[in-house]
This record gives C-alpha cells, sequence and structure tokens, in this order.
C-alpha cells in the first residue's frame, strides 16, 4: 500500500465512528502479506553451470535441473486450476524480467473423472501463464485457445506466439478448411494481453521465429505444409507453403503430419519433422529443410530412411550437422546440414535410459541435453528422463529423473 | 474533490470529533473480515474463510471442513495438496473459485488485512501448523457401493455439509438461496440422466457416484457451482459411502 493510501485508509476508518466513541485506526502495513517467504528453488553454486527447467506435462510441475551437480534439485507445481491435468508444454525463460511463461493445454482427463465429467465438453481453452524464475509466483495469465502446443518468445522478449495443436477443431469442421485452422495467438509478454489472434492452418505445433523477429514459421500438421506468418506489415500476412505440390486433401488424416520445427541458428534453414498418423511402409516421417531466403522446400535436404518419427532437433555449434530424436525405434540421428543431406549415425538409446525421446537441445556447458517422455503412465507415476549427452560420442553423460511426461527443456545460466 | 483536499477534509473531520482513538493492528481487521463473506463484495458469495477453515484444530473441534487450518499456513510450504506452492495464489483458489471475488481485491486493504492475519497466525519463529498438510483429492470417481449406513451418514451431514446445505430434506439454515437443497436437488436433476451413455446400468449406483463426485471434485473436474472439494483426510471414503446412502433415486 502506498503511503499516501495508508493514510486515507487509515484516516477513514477512523472517522466511521460518531463523535465521542472509540475509534480503531489499523496500522498500514507495507510490505504486501503476499509476498513469497523466499526462493521456491536454490541455485546452489551461483548458477555457473547453468540449469535445465524442463515441463511435465502429466504432472503439473516444472522440474530444475542443476547442470553442474548432474541432478535433479526441485519439481515446482504450476498448474492454475485445481484437481485438474492443466498439461505444461513447451515453455520460454526470460531472465531479464526473471519470468517463466508456459502454455498448460488443459487436456481432457485419460479417464472420465466421474459420471457428470462425463458428460461435459472435453475442450477447454488452454492457459499461458507467467510465473517468477525464482519464486514461481503467478506473475499473469492469458487465456489462449484450446490445445496449445508450442510456444516462442520473440528475440526481443516482448511478444509470446502460442500456436494450437488442435485436431478437434478439423474433426468438428469437416469439409470447412476456414474453420478447421488453429490460430496463432500472440500475447504481450509484460502485460499478458492477447495482441493478435491469426487463423493459419490446421493443428499447427512447433514453432520458429525469424532472428529479426518479424516472421514466424510453423508445422502446419492438418495441411502437409510449412505456415510462414508475417509481422513485418501493418497486418499480419499468412502464406502456407504446401510439402509437396498441394495442401493435404484431409486435415484430420495427412499424409506427412509435420509436427516438430527445428531452426538453423542464422535462421536461413527451417526443418520440419513429420509424423504421419498413418505412416505406409517404408515411410516412418519425413524431414525436410526449408530455406527461408529462397522460401521454398529444399528436397535435396531431406530424409525418408530414418528408422523412426523425427521430432524436436538441435544444430552442432558450428552449423555443420544437426541431431535429430526418433521415435518408434528410440533412436538419435545426426545428419549434415548441407545439400545433399546425409545421415551420418542413428545411434539407439538405452530402454533405461530413455522412452520415447522428443526433444534434443544444446545445453550452456557444451553437451546435449535429450528429453525423453517415458511411458506417459500418470496412474503408476512413472517419470521421464532427461539424458546430457557428450556432444562428438553422444554417450550418457548424466541421467536426470524428471516428472511424469516431460516435454521440454529451457536453460538459464551458465557460459553460453 | 482533488484527492488531496479529500484528505484535509477528513483529517478536519477526525480531530474535531474529539474522538479516543485506538491503534489496531491490521490483523485484528483481517480476523473480522476473514469472518464475514461480504469480503469479496458478491452479493452471490455466502462464503467466509471461515466457513470452510478453522483457525486451528482445537477450534475445528469434531467439524469436517474441506479446508485445512489457518494456524501456520503463512509458513507452510505448499497448499492444495502441493498443487501450488505460494500463499496469495492458494488463497486467490478459494477468493475466486468459491467465494466469486475478483483476484485485484486481494491486493487491496480488505486483502491486505486478511494476509496480515495469516501472518500474525504463525508469528516469526514459529512452527506451530507450519508443515505442508496432507491432501489426497480422489480425481476419479467410481460409485462408493451400497454399505453405506444412513443413520451415520446423518451425523457426517451434520459435521461436514449441514454448515452449507442445512438441515437434510429441507435445506433450512442453509448458506443461501443458490444452495443445493439435499439430497432432493441431486435427484431431481440427475435421476432421469441417461446413465448408459456413461457406463452405468444401477441408477442408485449411478446417484452415489454422482453425489460422491460432487462432493470429492466441488466445483471442478466438470462439475460447477462454488462448492469446495473434500480430500479423503477432511472426509474418509467410509463416511462418503455412508452420505451416499442418503441419495437414492425413486
Amino acid at each position: 500500500m502506498t503511503p499516501t493510501r495508508s493514510l486515507a485508509f487509515a484516516i477513514a476508518a477512523s472517522t466511521l465512528g460518531a463523535c465521542g466513541e472509540e475509534v480503531t485506526r489499523y496500522a498500514p502495513r507495507d510490505a504486501s502479506a503476499w509476498d513469497a517467504r523466499g526462493a521456491a528453488w536454490e541455485a546452489p553454486d551461483g548458477g555457473a553451470a547453468g540449469y535445465g527447467f524442463v515441463t511435465n506435462s502429466l504432472m503439473n510441475s516444472v522440474s530444475i535441473l542443476d547442470l553442474a551437480a548432474g541432478r535433479t534439485i526441485a519439481t515446482i507445481p504450476v498448474g492454475v486450476v485445481p484437481l485438474a491435468e492443466n498439461g505444461p508444454h513447451h515453455l520460454a525463460l526470460d531472465p531479464a524480467s526473471n519470468a517463466l511463461f508456459m502454455p498448460l493445454s488443459m487436456p481432457p482427463a485419460a479417464v472420465p473423472s466421474g459420471p457428470h465429467a462425463a458428460h461435459g465438453s472435453s475442450t477447454r481453452p488452454g492457459v499461458l501463464v507467467k510465473r517468477a524464475l525464482d519464486d514461481f509466483r503467478l506473475l499473469g495469465r492469458a487465456d489462449v485457445d484450446a490445445n496449445p502446443g508450442d510456444m516462442l518468445l520473440s528475440p526481443d522478449r516482448r511478444r509470446i506466439f502460442v500456436s494450437h495443436f488442435d485436431l478437434l477443431r478439423a474433426q468438428a469442421n469437416p469439409g470447412n478448411r476456414e474453420a478447421q485452422r488453429s490460430n496463432l495467438v500472440v500475447v504481450d509478454a509484460r502485460t499478458m494481453e492477447r495482441t493478435h489472434t491469426v487463423p493459419v492452418c490446421v493443428a499447427a505445433h512447433g514453432m520458429v521465429v525469424s532472428p529479426d523477429g518479424n516472421t514466424v514459421y510453423m508445422a502446419c500438421y492438418g495441411d502437409d505444409a510449412l505456415g510462414v506468418v508475417s509481422f513485418a506489415g501493418p497486418s499480419p500476412t499468412v502464406r502456407l507453403v504446401p510439402i509437396r505440390n498441394e495442401l493435404a486433401q484431409n486435415p484430420t488424416a495427412p499424409t506427412y503430419g509435420p509436427y516438430a520445427i527445428t531452426a538453423s541458428p542464422d535462421g536461413t534453414t527451417v526443418w520440419l519433422s513429420c509424423s504421419p498418423p498413418n505412416p505406409s511402409a517404408g515411410s516412418r516421417g519425413l524431414l525436410i529443410a526449408f530455406d527461408t531466403r529462397t522460401q521454398s522446400f529444399d528436397t535435396a535436404r531431406a530424409a525418408t530412411g530414418l528408422i523412426g518419427t523425427p521430432l524436436f532437433g538441435a544444430y552442432a555449434p558450428d552449423g555443420s550437422t544437426m541431431l535429430v530424436p526418433l521415435q518408434g525405434r528410440d533412436a538419435i540421428a545426426r545428419v549434415t546440414t548441407a545439400a545433399p543431406l546425409r545421415v551420418l549415425e542413428q545411434t539407439p538409446v538405452r530402454g533405461a535410459d530413455c522412452v520415447l525421446p522428443h526433444q534434443i537441445s544444446l545445453g550452456p556447458d557444451g553437451r546435449y541435453y535429450l528429453v525423453c517422455e517415458g511411458t506417459h503412465d500418470r496412474l503408476r507415476q512413472e517419470r521421464g528422463t532427461v539424458l546430457a549427452l557428450d556432444p562428438d560420442t553422444l554417450a550418457v553423460t548424466a541421467r536426470y529423473e524428471v516428472g511424469v511426461y516431460p516435454d521440454a527443456i529451457s536453460f538459464l545460466g551458465g557460459a553460453r | 474533490m482533488s484527492p488531496r483536499a479529500s484528505l484535509v477534509a477528513l483529517a478536519l473531520a477526525a480531530a474535531s470529533c474529539g474522538d479516543t482513538e485506538r491503534l489496531a493492528p491490521l490483523a485484528e481487521r483481517g480476523a473480522l473480515l476473514a469472518a464475514d463473506a461480504r469480503v469479496t463484495r458478491s452479493q452471490y458469495n455466502g462464503f467466509s474463510c471461515l466457513t470452510c477453515h478453522a483457525v486451528s484444530p482445537a477450534a475445528q473441534g469434531q467439524r469436517a471442513l474441506p479446508g485445512a487450518t489457518l494456524q501456520g499456513a503463512a509458513r507452510r510450504p505448499s497448499f492444495w495438496g502441493g498443487e501450488v506452492t505460494n500463499l496469495r495464489e492458494a488463497v486467490e483458489r478459494c477468493w475466486t473459485g468459491f467465494m466469486r471475488g475478483v483476484p485485484a481485491d486481494l491486493d487491496g486493504p480488505d486483502g491486505q488485512a486478511i494476509g496480515a492475519w495469516l501472518d500474525a497466525l504463525a508469528p516469526e519463529g514459529s512452527t506451530e501448523g507450519a508443515a505442508a498438510v496432507t491432501t489426497t483429492w480422489t480425481r476419479v470417481v467410481r460409485d462408493p457401493g451400497e454399505g453405506g449406513d444412513r443413520a451415520r451418514a446423518q451425523a457426517v451431514w451434520g459435521r461436514a455439509c449441514a454448515t452449507c446445505h442445512g438441515a437434510l430434506e429441507t435445506g433450512a439454515g442453509r448458506l443461501g438461496p443458490l444452495v443445493s437443497v439435499l439430497p432432493r436437488d441431486t435427484i431431481t436433476e440427475h435421476c432421469d440422466d441417461d446413465i448408459a451413455a456413461v457406463g452405468y446400468t444401477d441408477r442408485q449406483a449411478y446417484i452415489r457416484a454422482i453425489a460422491t463426485e460432487k462432493t470429492r471434485h466441488g466445483s471442478f473436474l466438470g462439475y460447477a457451482g462454488v462448492m469446495p472439494p473434500f480430500s479423503t483426510e477432511a472426509l474418509s471414503d467410509d463416511e462418503m459411502r455412508d452420505l451416499a446412502a442418503l441419495f437414492r433415486c425413486p
């Protein structure tokens, strides 16, 4: 309470009684009674080696990894809807504003929670939340559409982009392509107010943003396309670039199903990782490059012979190669980034270490970090893992147990 | 009148009265507000903080309350069965979810007073009530079975339900006109449901499951309204089975 407000409050309280009576004046309080008691997690070495923040999408929490100590040091709840699965998916950190952002997808329960709930809708709006990095207090929230998928912070940290992997919307509007399209929602990172709602494509998921922050590239699962959304002009413009010659005939059963996306650090290449819902024999998913300078797919940089379905990858520091996690036969592929694409290795991961690798990221300590979903078994609380990998040999140098169904990792601190 | 002029006028009014003045800690005002359902300024709210929470185990006595005791709450590491680690966020769930308040009011004078009161219940250095309260939510609810005892249920009703729902069958003394009269309203609302659509064949089992679901989930997980959920610590599964026996379709 400000001094002026405190004074007004105290005086007002004192004048409530009639004259000649005892009146009670309450002492003002300078600090907020709601201040957190302290940090929600401790940084034991001052953050010199960096920390990994991992969303646990079936545990309503974020796990914090101490990269120097090689252990999980905290698991902190992040949900905002009581009792329910809140489904924290991807996340972004902004140390400058002491903020952590994440969309909560509010997934329908795998098992109806009771006979009454089974009557209800399974489409609930998602929630984008902003929490403090130190004590995780809630700093803001914004409603987004149902089934939020990926999220990004713009390079200037002012805007948040949220995609919506909204298959239900596609299924609910057969034959109406416009109605099937999911929105790209843009939220002001400071005020948490929605600034743009841009219909882009059917069931968009993975996103990357250009280094200048003006273009968002989206994996358009139901369209078999890359969505290119430009914010350079006075209003956003959308262009869909089909992977092959045309958009998917049936958006609920696309041929390729682009789902994940990876960008080169210089922004000249965007890679689509495809997860076809009905893979034909010999086709486990396509990995293909899109050249942002020519605005076209580069068929000389495409792979279809991978032993599993590719997901979210990471570039090597020198940019010559890229690592991509594969699911189905759980493995890591290393491919060249220049044409012609060559698959240098496909190294299986040990089941005891990693089930369903989902995302690989280059950490601040120069190692790769592989997020493994685990078995998604919430009832048995079987946890997923994060593996630290030697960048050259891909040998496991640390294994972190995290929560149920980890989905994404972001880093704080460290040298990089 | 400008704010500054208003202040001067108020000060003059206060000085001219000759009242005796008592300076009280803000927590004292918080204690009054914690017992007052008008605190959230919603005309539809019937809950005060003390409707669902006791200050201490001694104050709770034999009542079965959905909320944890409040002494020491300001020092606890987590709330809501570990779902929340921040006191304000925990209180905001009650404030908006049950009491129909707006979050910003928690940062206003009344909210600050309640916060001060919660602080004062747990003085610096005190460990009384400071441990996290074990709270288990039953997320997937099924029929608790037909073994419930209707006589025991009357006692459970008095300890757990009567504060809000009033007397069984009539609702006499309930918190307000919007509060359900039970079991009548549940039976009226649900006994004609298409139970096969949700996997039930026995209508009595279904209505018991509905009653259990409402009790365990309150206004969450597909239900609505403003009822707080009862954890298995607040109300045991045996007590729930007894209560469910009160709900029978004709």
